[in-house]
């Protein structure tokens, strides 16, 4: 499994922190926005965080990566989580909103738990049946 | 056109709020039904008819931080509707949980909104939720012609208490709507069949700019049309030639669900039933059985025969057939036959099942079987080891549809899937002989069952049969052709799957104190042919279940088509024996000289030696067949220089 962290510091304390937190689970890499489709071939179901502080407009982000790869799970992090931005980055298409916490335990059961789950069905898409 | 509107269920415990929010949307258009407790909002969810639901957070008290009612509602109830948290308290965490998906495929709401906000936002995320999760074709022109939503709805769930009954008329047009949701018309044409669970219907359907398109539904129960759509991706195959008509799309509500087959080529206008090709078209209906048969059935069939590891045929025959031993009541059945018994007098039949052995008593002659019903419970090793097949399910008169070029297309597959191999040819055979059949008659009934039990597999002596017995046989015989290469030579197998259909009509029947003449004369039939087959079973078991031996005794004529009985078998006589034993049986008992019969039966007008030579080897003729073993009864005794006669009842000890 690979962890594709979107326009993330590759040399902060957070990102290594990230790294070792699901080094059980798999690789984390870094990209910017505009590269990721590249690291995807190798790993088509990998899951893409985005970092809330580094992105200027997450739920923008959130929806065109929903709108070129429906399929792919996408799990946004922050450091500063509020009701109104959260129900934002789940209506744009992501799958889970989750505190910057520096619990390894706490980070990584949030992911198993992730990993163990489908992507949802999104709007429009043929599984959905309201 | 009946309309549909959307139907939201506002839960909340403040009831001023819930009334102004409630009066608000309704200037929208929906229709806003208001529940206060979570209870009673669990209950309107799984019963009621509900597009969209709003959930309070804190249904139970405004003041509990801890209380999370309303997400735990939406977490519980209904996947199937969307559901819109509502709340005072928003925090991040109850979004979070709001949306997650963990143990299911949905989340448990699809949208989150502050009450803070307003009710303009509110309504915006009602508008998108209708949008995109509940996916009605609120425009949909619906023809209902005569089977209307009320009326399937109750088809498809019987008792419904009246005041749901609305509700689920609603669902079901709701189902239409999801199911043609990118039409703009249909016609709901004709039923062509309804189980207890399901129905079909053929539907055309209009998309503006498109041709008009004919598509089968089969509509009912949910779990049991979801059921039937994975059985029929598992393993309808995908040869045109095999009558599946291609799934075309699904759709589901809360408590029902459809599946559409695109008929593709097929005239839906103009295709029959195989029960009606039966009743008006006989050379059609031998047709349609053979293509049914060596085309359509071979192609579900292909290369996909496998022998059964554990099951054993009665296992299988029983579990096809809904006949689970564990849950019949025995002496409930008991007290249904011996109702039925009471009964037959006014068919002309005096029965009675005692000591395990069912006896029969016609006017003229009687018969003597082991009594049915313990069969139904006894283990079998007949038709051991069983091969399996791929097959469609159950065929039926309504399920099977023929159109004009004589192509065959299947429309139900709930029971898609293996099957012991002869299953596709005991099941319609079944049905014409256990519920095509009319006739009151229970003597020709009864030989007509006795034929199909016990004489030649494929060739029957239709005379002495009304038509209305003439025709089922013949319809019988094609599926015996059809059947034949796979049954032959040990057609035991064959019969007992027959045995088991009878069996499972007579337990499924209803009980009732008023049957018309033709529902008991039906019973009748089924009760007479699961004695015949179980004579035969008893036959291949130990001898301690040996049936206790027939049968009709004596000698039976039928005057007018000339068919002769001998102890119950019957016998194949030329036309002037036929007229000797007439002669004979005319004078039952008393003599009748040599030279009587010269002159009446062999109409003689001058005789000598050669002509008596002649009569005498006529009564040898006739005796080898009425008596055709050194231990049958002698019938005809020869009073040595003076004549013969013809003993009704001769002791049974053997011959001399």
């Amino acid at each position: 499994m690979r962890f594709i962290l979107l326009d993330g510091d590759e040399e902060s304390d957070w990102t290594k922190f990230l790294a070792d937190a699901l080094a059980p689970l798999g690789t984390l890499r870094v990209a910017r926005a505009g590269e990721w489709m590249r690291l995807e071939g190798d790993e088509p179901d990998g899951l893409i965080l985005i970092d809330a502080t580094a992105v200027e407009n997450v739920e923008e982000l959130v929806s065109s990566l929903r709108l070129e790869r429906p399929a792919r799970r996408i799990v946004v992090m922050t450091a500063s989580p509020t009701w109104r931005r959260a129900r934002a980055a789940f209506e744009a298409g992501a799958i889970d909103y989750l505190h910057k916490t520096l619990s390894w335990d706490e980070l990584r059961k949030a992911f198993e738990q992730i990993l163990d789950r489908p992507a949802p069905p999104w709007p429009g898409s043929d599984q959905n049946k309201g | 056109m009946l309309m549909s509107k959307p139907q939201i269920l506002l839960a909340d415990n403040s009831d001023s709020f819930s009334q102004t929010c409630a009066e608000y949307l309704q200037m929208f258009g929906y229709l806003v039904r208001r529940v206060f407790t979570p209870e009673e909002c669990s209950e309107a969810l799984q019963k009621g008819l509900v597009h969209l639901a709003i959930l309070d957070l804190r249904m139970r008290d405004d003041k509990d931080e801890m209380d999370v009612s309303g997400l735990a509602l939406a977490k519980q109830c209904n996947p199937l509707i969307p559901k819109i948290i509502l709340t005072m308290f928003p925090t991040w965490q109850t979004v979070r949980e709001s949306h997650n998906t963990v143990g299911s495929e949905m989340a448990p709401a699809v949208s989150y909104v502050d009450k803070a906000e307003g009710l303009e936002v509110l309504l915006d995320h009602v508008r998108s939720a209708f949008d995109q999760h509940v996916r009605i074709n609120w425009d949909l022109e619906i023809d209902w012609k005569t089977n209307d939503r009320f009326f399937l709805a109750t088809a498809v769930e019987p008792g419904l208490a009246s005041e749901i009954v609305s509700d689920r008329a609603g669902e079901m047009e709701d189902l239409f709507r999801r199911l043609f949701r990118s039409y703009d018309r249909i016609r709901i044409s004709e039923l062509l069949w309804r189980r207890s669970d399901r129905l079909a219907l053929k539907v055309f359907a209009i998309a503006k700019g498109k041709i008009s398109e004919s598509l089968l539904v089969v509509c009912g129960r949910r779990d049991q049309v979801k059921n039937e759509a994975r059985r029929y991706g598992d393993h309808a195959p995908r040869s045109p030639l095999s009558g599946a008509a291609a799934l075309h799309s699904t759709a589901e509500t809360t408590h029902f669900a459809a599946n559409a087959h695109a008929a593709g080529g097929f005239d839906l206008e103009n295709v029959r039933t195989l029960k009606d090709l039966y009743r008006s078209e006989t050379r059609a209906f031998n047709e349609a059985v053979k293509t049914l048969y060596d085309q359509t059935l071979a192609e579900w069939s292909a290369g996909k025969k496998e022998i059964e590891e554990s099951r054993s045929l009665d296992v299988l025959y029983r579990a096809g057939l809904g006949l689970d031993p564990a849950q019949i009541d025995r002496a409930g059945l008991n007290t249904k036959i011996q109702s039925l018994i009471r009964r037959l007098p006014i068919l002309g039949l005096r029965a009675e099942l005692r000591d395990g052995e069912l006896k029969l008593r016609f006017n003229e002659s009687s018969f003597s079987y082991p009594d049915p019903t313990p069969f139904i419970f006894k283990a079998s090793s007949i038709g051991q080891p069983v091969v399996l097949i791929n097959a469609p399910g159950a065929l039926s008169g309504d399920n099977v549809l023929i159109d004009r070029d004589g192509r065959v297309l299947l429309t139900d597959f709930a029971g898609a899937g293996p099957a012991p191999s002869l299953w596709n040819y005991v099941t319609l055979e079944a049905e014409i002989r256990f519920d095509w059949t009319e006739s009151s008659n229970l003597r020709q009934s009864h030989d007509q069952e006795q034929c199909l039990v016990e004489d030649n597999f494929t060739r029957f002596d239709l005379h002495g049969f009304d038509a209305s017995l003439q025709k089922p046989m013949r319809a019988v015989q094609q599926v015996r052709l059809a059947v034949f290469n796979e049954a032959a030579p040990d057609f035991l197998p064959y019969h007992l799957g027959l045995f088991y259909h009878a069996a499972s009509r007579l337990v499924a029947a209803p009980f009732e104190q008023h049957l018309t003449n033709a529902e008991l004369a039906r019973m009748a039939r089924l009760l007479m042919s699961a004695a015949m087959i179980a004579r035969l079973l008893s036959q291949s078991l130990s001898p301690s279940v040996k049936s206790p031996g027939p049968v009709e005794t004596g000698i039976r004529l039928d005057m007018e088509n000339f068919n002769v009985w001998v102890d119950g078998a019957k016998v194949r006589l030329t036309r002037q024996e036929f007229k000797l034993l007439a002669y004979l049986y005319a004078r039952a008992n008393q003599l009748c000289a040599t030279s009587e019969i010269m002159e009446q039966v062999l109409e003689y007008k001058h005789y000598d030696e050669r002509q008596e030579t002649n009569a005498h080897m006529a009564i040898s003729r006739l005796r080898r067949k009425i008596e055709p073993h050194p231990h049958s009864r002698c019938y005809i005794q020869n009073d040595r220089g003076m004549g013969y006669r013809l003993i009704l009842d001769p002791p049974t000890s053997p011959k001399q």
